[in-house]
């Protein structure tokens, strides 16, 4: 076996390309034999072979060879990804040995920039791009899955675990306070509003990961530019997949898996809950339970985590077809997905369709069109995220209830004061779901009327329909009752259309090269909902029409965005190594007064390609590629209420018919908010490209941030049938970072590779200023229906940094609080030193910040930031013969996590079931064993765990205050995917009359390393507590209880013909 | 392709081009009514007040309308619940539960009346009758007042905000003095006095006759007031005699002349059924089946079981009477009132689960049969028999016609009614002596008491119309406002008074039949269960401290107060 010095990392993929094509020997034909070898002598493994203009075909060996049955002027077509193509016309030899030489694809690609593709070679802007390659490696039921850790600059988290469930994208870091952070995503043309942020709403779940053909990331404003109206936060261009001329490819994939819980947490079993319970009554002479009179002498109980979570099974199915020829090409696919969620009563399942074609109607016409059918179904009955949530519930609610009761309903506490419900019975009988329909497509016909000169128009049209299903029986579980069924439905309807038009010259003369393109669009969103309600009625019948209609009560809106645009963009390059993309688009919102409709929004890039230069291509052999990138943009955001510059007003039910009150203090003065950013990046390819490091640096400043003036409530702004505060122009904001890929090929021998992806972003934001120097946003949780402070943001920090007092110690015994001439010598909330109504040993102590020697709300400081520090992704691919092995793990690093369970699941002083480090409270044992128990001086803390305070009645000291105690370090590596693929020798799945089998086997999210004692450190962005609206940027990193990632063991088969 | 293809073709875009530089960006709504289109009819004058009957006041009734106002005086004790403990035990900080909920409540409705009231003037514009605009304006200005009214006896000065749209501007300015605040809402309301109609434009909208009973309120709390020689503007620019007088005679104008007067149940005043009935002169008026916001919690908050509200949220388990005035109640004999205002234990009502035969306090729903023997029909839970909160707890859906749904008991609770207006009358009489005679106040005092049951008096001291407004109003969300106004000019009396009323919301004691007894300790000290300690009772404390939040945002609240400008 000789060993192969010339790379390409795209080599190992020749055999697939292969296999697509079907295979059909002829007679009557001599036999053509060679050798194929690269540019260095060494041969070129799994090379397509193929008579064109027919079906023959086939691959060459290890050794460099192949044999065909071909005749006398027939054409021999050489393929080989990473190898520029060769054909070879028969003649009398029956050999023919080739050469194929380098081909630097990996420059040659095509990224979507914007109303147009550009090679990679080309580009002045910022760009991530992730494609198949890194979608077939995930097992992704959705298309953000897939991004995670792949693309520079892009932070994704996943919100919640649940199937179905949302995703944070964040591009470069938190752009806005108020409105969306996430970018804009651009489906074949149609602009999605991505708020994929809440926990039951993903934006991306209507689309099936397996259609993707490309997913490029616009990250600096030169590139976003020229989606001037929403390119604030960044836009994801996604192209589905299109059929190329050829035979006609059959793909059919399948994956059957099943999910399971990666980490359980470590709660009270009945004894230890009866004696914690046992305890706590007595300290605080409420009534005990007879039944908890011997705890060691009690069973297990109910084992709450391991009744809601469950291993649950997924599959997946995908078929498609695709071909043409050089008149028409097409591409056909359906898909469908089923996912159990591994907490009871959560479920995902999605059918997709789709359907394309391009037609050359004539030289000068192409045409062309595209359509995609989606319907889900989300069952979110075990919705995480806060007190009601059923994870929590599952928590807290105690081991001695068990989750059946013996006449086979569902048990429930005795008493129902301080109690949880059954999570299970909720989760059984409670309807909670979603139900949403899609079609998504677009036509365009594209003229050339003169050589370089085209123009092309194209229609996109989106209709969305969701409905939300929500029953609630009644029901008694032990001593809960719920009295009264309701039942509501919420209908929307969103519509989506966009029409633009392109003119766009091509031009060379001699070393310039010119690219021009002028364009116009327009865009319209639509959306209405209507929602209904009743209550009563029979528990067996769901719909609308079952309940009291004297109950009725309905609600329904709508709303219009539209935008007009124009735009044009100028690519200029000279003698190929000179750069320059220079943008100008002009766009008009319908969310402004006529007078700020409008916004200028200018960018330019330009481009060294210094490797182009003699002096280092004649004299450094090691750089294959080098590029210097150098950008300015500017962009904007307009993502407002529709009409948020308008007096309105807001209906109000009264017994007199409808009543208004004045909704929003207008500001006709709204205008755009705009971005400026700049960014340097490098270029790097080594060892003709065997090593490719990519690496930015940008800065964005944000000003005249959109948002809702901070006020004080006394302008009345605040709470219900408040006027809400006027948005302004008010903030600012910057993004700083710095990111890098890095891509090798580590090993690349005949029958073994070994290539690495490392990723690594790092981003840091600050908020640069606000309406008043002075101002706060705080955003609340509640403690057991108490608003509580849980983050704040302001001037100076990062947005959303957690807020709460430091813990600076335990009080262990009289000497860490009196001096020794008796006097007390650290500051606490009071002066009472007693067991009972005062601080007490064994009590938190928290730093002074003030300070004023007593512990007040002004003593809280900032705890930390949910953002990382940096984020992002490492990636090993190994291909041994037939097997390819990919092992691929992402990471957060610096960012804290609020772990908000733990404020009521720590706690030692309540009834609810609790973590079982619980039961190491600080224990106050008596120095003279004889003495008082409520003299300072004769107590001590005993033991106590890492995290728990001592058990008081009356917790004067309120040791589950918001503090540093919850604070956590968030930071993970994660084995997200190991995959393990084996595609079936060439000479079987001949046989078998099929083009091609892979078998793999993929494990995702196997472990994770991290110091967080919750499950999963992902936490992404919390809800405003008791709504299942959006994400809120200012609630990230607040672990309340947030639905487990599951662990999914996976094994596919994919087949094609 | 030929030349005219082309031309063709960019003619084509060309057009394109201009077709969408047309109004295509000009959106309308289809949800939202804009200020433009509206008030130019008279319904839609009276649309625009009929929310500062319900969603403005929600943040405020939720909880603090008890939770401090009852909760202060002493009237309600609830050893966990921290939206009341801190104020019973005059231990709340700038950041206490709902401490800036109740704030921002009171703003929402001053500014709401604000926005409406400064928009009414478009509507004689647009031709709807000046008689019209100026009662709505009248109702909005009876609103901003009693809020007004609420936050000096809260948190003293405040600041006076007749233009909210101005000042969002510029949010930084000064409080101004509670002298000032007090002759602001006695202003709001001589003028919806004058501008009100005698019968209202829908049943449960204020009238002339509320607005006359407030001015009896806000004159006595202007008399305390100046009797107290705090002022120093000169905006109570009235005598106390003066301010009494004008009590007296605003309170005999709607005793004599409103034709409201007590209802002759007491126990009915709480009950769905009478909402809006002849004594009440303001309540707030929830909507059944209605969303979050136009909702009342009373019973939410307050019911110490979902058995006594037939399944619906009952978080008021641990909520109870507070030992003080359920003995003042027991010592006076005062027991039709006492049940109408607590559950006590062995209390039976036929009214409260009446779908199973009634309720038991202290034993659950059911019935007793001809021996008198109760049958049980559903056992009630409950922590440790003392009195629960009964005012503002209606029973369930079968005891309200069907209207109460789950947090949402539709109990138009009274703010304002003919017995307070009553006793106003009596206080004005004594004025700033120690007793009166007034035969008026001796009449309506004694049909007062004989509706609690109680014996008639011939003469009124301060004392007794103390205790007497402690019994008829408690939980009624006046309680503290009582002691605000009193202290006024006797401040070392409430303070005293505050001393002695075992004012921990963790004292114990036991109340059964007729029997009241604290739960003593060995030494004889009254046995507290888990709670913090009291603070107490000083000047500071008469008056609550401005909410966290807000202070960060305008450092100018701690800064004096400077007069207010009144300006007409």
């Amino acid at each position: 076996m000789k060993i192969m010095l010339s790379t390409s990392f795209w080599r190992g993929l020749c055999a697939a390309v292969l296999l697509m094509v079907p295979v059909l020997a002829s007679a009557q034909q001599k036999t053509v034999k060679g050798v194929v070898s690269d540019q260095n002598g060494e041969p070129v493994i799994s090379a397509v072979v193929m008579v064109e203009g027919t079906s023959t075909a086939t691959t060459t060996g290890v050794d460099g060879t192949y044999a065909i049955q071909a005749s006398a002027g027939q054409t021999l077509y050489f393929n080989c990804l990473g190898y520029k193509d060769v054909r070879m016309v028969v003649g009398e030899s029956s050999v023919i040995n080739v050469t194929m030489s380098d081909d630097s694809s990996f420059l040659e690609e095509a990224v979507a920039i914007g109303y147009a593709t550009i090679k990679k070679r080309d580009l002045t802007g910022s760009v991530s791009s992730v494609g198949t390659d890194a979608i077939s490696k995930t097992i992704a039921t959705s298309a953000d899955q897939v991004l995670q850790g792949r693309a520079a600059g892009v932070q994704m988290t996943q919100n919640s675990g649940m199937p179905g469930g949302g995703t944070s994208i964040r591009i470069r870091g938190v752009n806005s306070i108020h409105s969306s952070n996430e970018p804009m995503i651009v489906i074949d043309g149609v602009f999605i509003n991505a708020q994929t942020g809440s926990s039951t709403e993903n934006a991306l779940s209507s689309i099936n990961p397996n259609d993707i053909e490309t997913m490029d990331v616009l990250k600096d404003a030169s590139a976003t530019a020229i989606y001037g109206i929403k390119g604030a936060n960044g836009v994801i261009i996604i192209t589905t997949k299109r059929g190329k001329a050829g035979s006609v490819n059959v793909n059919f994939d399948a994956q059957t898996g099943i999910q399971t819980m990666p980490k359980y947490l470590e709660l009270m079993d009945l004894p230890m809950f009866a004696e914690h319970y046992n305890t706590f009554a007595e300290l605080r002479s409420a009534p005990k339970r007879d039944e908890y009179a011997v705890p060691e002498a009690l069973p297990a109980g109910t084992d709450w985590q391991r009744e809601l979570f469950k291993p649950a099974a997924m599959q997946q199915y995908n078929l498609s077809v695709s071909g043409g020829n050089e008149k028409a090409t097409y591409a056909l696919s359906a898909g469908y997905l089923d996912q159990d969620g591994i907490a009871y009563g959560s479920g995902f399942d999605r059918m997709t369709v789709r359907a394309n074609v391009d037609v050359q109607a004539r030289s000068w016409l192409k045409l062309g069109a595209s359509l995609d059918a989606t319907r889900s179904n989300q069952n979110f009955n075990a919705l995480a995220g806060n007190e009601e949530g059923l994870i929590q519930v599952a928590l807290k609610q105690s081991p001695a209830v068990a989750a059946r009761s013996i006449d086979g309903g569902y048990d429930g506490p005795e008493d129902a004061n301080f109690a949880q419900s059954n999570p299970i019975g909720l989760a059984n009988l409670l309807e909670n779901h979603n139900k949403k329909g899609g079609v998504r497509s677009n036509i365009y016909a594209e003229v050339e009327f003169l050589k370089g000169l085209k123009f092309r128009t194209e229609y996109a049209n989106d209709i969305n329909l969701t409905n939300v299903y929500n029953f609630v029986p009644t029901y008694k579980f032990g001593a809960i009752y719920h009295s009264e069924n309701s039942r509501s439905e919420q209908k929307s309807f969103g519509e989506f259309w966009a029409w633009r038009n392109l003119l766009t010259y091509n031009k060379e003369i001699g070393q310039h090269n010119f690219n021009i393109m002028l364009g116009q669009e327009m865009t319209s969103s639509h959306w209405e909902y209507i929602l209904a309600k009743r209550l009563n009625g029979p528990d067996n019948l769901h719909d609308i029409g079952a309940g009291d209609q004297t109950t009725s009560t309905t609600n329904g809106e709508s709303g219009n965005e539209k935008f007009s645009s124009f735009f044009g963009r100028i690519f200029y390059s000279f003698k190929d190594r000179y750069l320059l993309t220079a943008t100008l688009r002009r766009d008009g919102s319908s969310n402004f007064s006529p007078a700020n409709r409008w916004g200028w929004f200018p960018s330019a890039a330009f481009a060294w390609r210094i490797s182009d230069e003699p002096f280092i291509k004649d004299n450094v052999e090691a750089i294959s590629n080098l590029k210097l990138r150098l950008g300015y943009g500017k962009v904007g955001n307009s993502s407002i209420p529709s009409m948020a510059w308008q007096a309105t007003l807001a209906t109000v039910t009264t017994n007199w018919g409808n009543g208004y009150l004045t909704a929003r203090i207008p500001n006709e003065g709204l205008a755009w908010e705009k971005t400026d950013s700049y960014n340097l990046g490098i270029d790097l390819g080594l060892w003709k490209d065997r090593v490719n490091l990519t690496v930015d640096a940008y800065v964005k400043h944000t000003k005249g941030l959109l948002m809702e003036a901070v006020l004080p409530a006394y302008v009345g702004t605040a709470g219900q049938g408040a006027a809400s505060a006027p948005w302004g122009n008010i903030g600012e904001l910057s993004n700083k970072g710095i990111e890098f890929t890095l891509n090798t090929v580590n090993i690349n021998k005949r029958d073994f590779s070994w290539s690495s992806n490392l990723v690594f972003s790092l981003n840091k934001n600050r908020v640069e200023g606000l309406n008043v120097e002075d101002a706060v946003i705080d955003r609340t949780y509640q403690v057991s229906g108490t608003n509580t402070v849980v983050t704040r943001t302001k001037v100076g920090s990062s947005v959303g940094d957690f807020y709460g007092y430091k813990v600076i110690g335990r009080i262990k015994d009289a000497n860490d609080i009196y001096d020794k001439q008796g006097n007390i010598k650290v500051a606490l909330p009071t002066t009472t030193i007693n067991p009972n109504t005062g601080v007490w040993v064994g009590d938190w102590l928290y730093e002074d910040v003030t300070p004023d020697g007593v512990i007040d709300e002004n003593d809280r400081v900032n705890l930390g930031s949910p953002l990382p520090l940096f984020t992002g992704g490492i990636g090993n691919t190994f291909t041994w013969k037939n097997f390819d092995l990919n092992v691929y793990f992402t990471y957060s690093y610096g960012n804290k996590v609020m772990n908000w369970l733990r404020v009521t699941m720590d706690n030692p002083n309540t009834t609810y079931n609790k973590f079982r480090r619980a039961g190491d409270y600080a224990r106050i044992e008596l120095i003279n064993p004889k003495g008082s128990d409520t003299d300072i001086y004769n107590v001590y803390v005993a033991s106590a765990g890492k995290w728990m305070p001592r058990m008081s009645a009356g917790d004067v000291n309120d040791n589950d205050r918001i503090s540093s105690l919850y604070i956590e370090d968030g930071s993970y590596l994660r084995l997200q995917n190991i995959s393990l693929t084996y595609r079936l020798p060439y000479k079987l799945t001949e046989k078998m009359k099929i083009s091609s089998a892979r078998i793999s086997l993929n494990i995702q999210n196997l472990f994770t390393l991290t110091r967080y004692s919750g499950y999963d450190p992902e936490i992404g962005m919390t809800m405003d507590q008791y709504s299942t609206g959006g994400q809120n940027a200012l609630m990230n990193g607040i672990d309340t209880g947030r639905y487990p990632s599951p662990r999914i063991y996976t094994l596919g088969l994919n087949i094609g013909f | 392709m030929s030349m005219k293809k082309i031309f063709s073709i960019i003619c084509l875009s060309a057009a394109l081009f201009s077709f969408s530089a047309c109004d295509f960006l000009g959106v309308k709504s289809e949800s939202l009514t804009t200020l433009d289109n509206f008030f130019y009819t008279e319904g839609e004058c009276r649309a625009a007040t009929a929310p500062l009957y319900n969603k403005v006041w929600f943040d405020f009734n939720n909880n603090f309308s008890f939770g401090f106002m009852d909760g202060r005086a002493n009237n309600i004790f609830a050893p966990w619940s921290d939206y009341i403990f801190p104020y019973v035990n005059l231990t709340e900080t700038t950041s206490t539960a709902n401490l800036y909920s109740a704030w921002q409540s009171l703003f929402v409705i001053i500014t709401q009346s604000d926005y409406a009231l400064n928009n009414l003037g478009r509507a004689v514009e647009h031709g709807v009758s000046k008689d019209v605009v100026n009662e709505c304006k009248a109702e909005c200005r009876f609103m901003r007042g009693v809020a007004y009214w609420y936050l000096a006896m809260s948190w003293g000065n405040v600041p006076i905000i007749e233009d909210p749209q101005k000042l969002i501007q510029n949010p930084k300015c000064n409080t101004n003095p509670i002298e000032d605040v007090l002759a602001f809402a006695i202003k709001d309301m001589e003028f919806a006095a004058e501008n009100l109609p005698e019968k209202p434009a829908n049943v449960g909208r204020v009238t002339k006759w509320s607005a006359q009973g407030m001015l009896a309120r806000f004159y006595n709390t202007a008399a305390a007031f100046v009797r107290g020689g705090k002022g120093s503007t000169g905006s109570l620019s009235k005598t106390a005699d003066q301010y009494y007088a004008a009590a007296k005679e605003a309170a005999r104008i709607v005793i004599e002349e409103s034709g409201n007067d007590l209802l002759e149940n007491y126990e009915d005043l709480f009950k769905v059924q009478f909402n809006n009935n002849k004594e009440v002169l303001f309540a707030l008026q929830w909507v059944p089946n209605s969303d979050y916001g136009t909702t009342n919690f009373s019973d939410s908050y307050l019911a110490l079981s979902s058995t006594v509200v037939g399944g619906r949220s009952a978080w008021g388990n641990a909520t109870f009477g507070s030992g003080e005035l359920v003995k003042l109640f027991s010592d006076r004999g005062d027991l039709i009132r006492l049940k109408a205002t607590y559950f006590t234990e062995g209390c039976y009502y036929d009214y409260i689960r009446s779908d199973e035969g009634g309720y038991l306090v202290g034993t659950g729903t059911g019935s007793y049969d001809s021996n008198g023997d109760f049958q049980l029909v559903s056992k009630d839970e409950y922590e440790e028999i003392r009195a629960w909160i009964k005012k503002g707890v209606v029973g369930c859906s079968a005891d309200t016609d069907n209207l109460a749904t789950n947090q949402n008991s539709c109990l138009a609770n009274p703010l304002l009614r003919v017995a307070d207006v009553m006793l106003h009358y009596c206080e004005a009489c004594i004025a700033g002596g120690t007793s009166t005679t007034d035969p008026l106040a001796i009449t309506v005092f004694n049909r007062i008491r004989a509706r609690a049951g109680l014996a008639p008096v011939s003469e009124i001291t301060t004392a007794s119309l103390w205790d007497e407004r402690r019994c008829e109003l408690a939980l009624e969300g006046v309680a503290w406002p009582d002691f605000v106004r009193r202290a006024y000019y006797d401040e070392a009396a409430v303070l005293d008074f505050m001393g002695k009323q075992n004012r921990n919301a963790g004292f114990t004691y036991k109340y059964d039949t007729n029997t009241f007894s604290w739960k003593t300790k060995d030494d004889g000290s009254i046995e507290k269960v888990g709670s913090k300690d009291e603070e107490t009772p000083t000047a500071n404390r008469l008056l609550l401290p401005y909410p966290e939040s807000e202070l960060i945002k305008n450092q100018l609240l701690k800064a004096a107060p400077v007069p207010y400008n009144f300006n007409d």
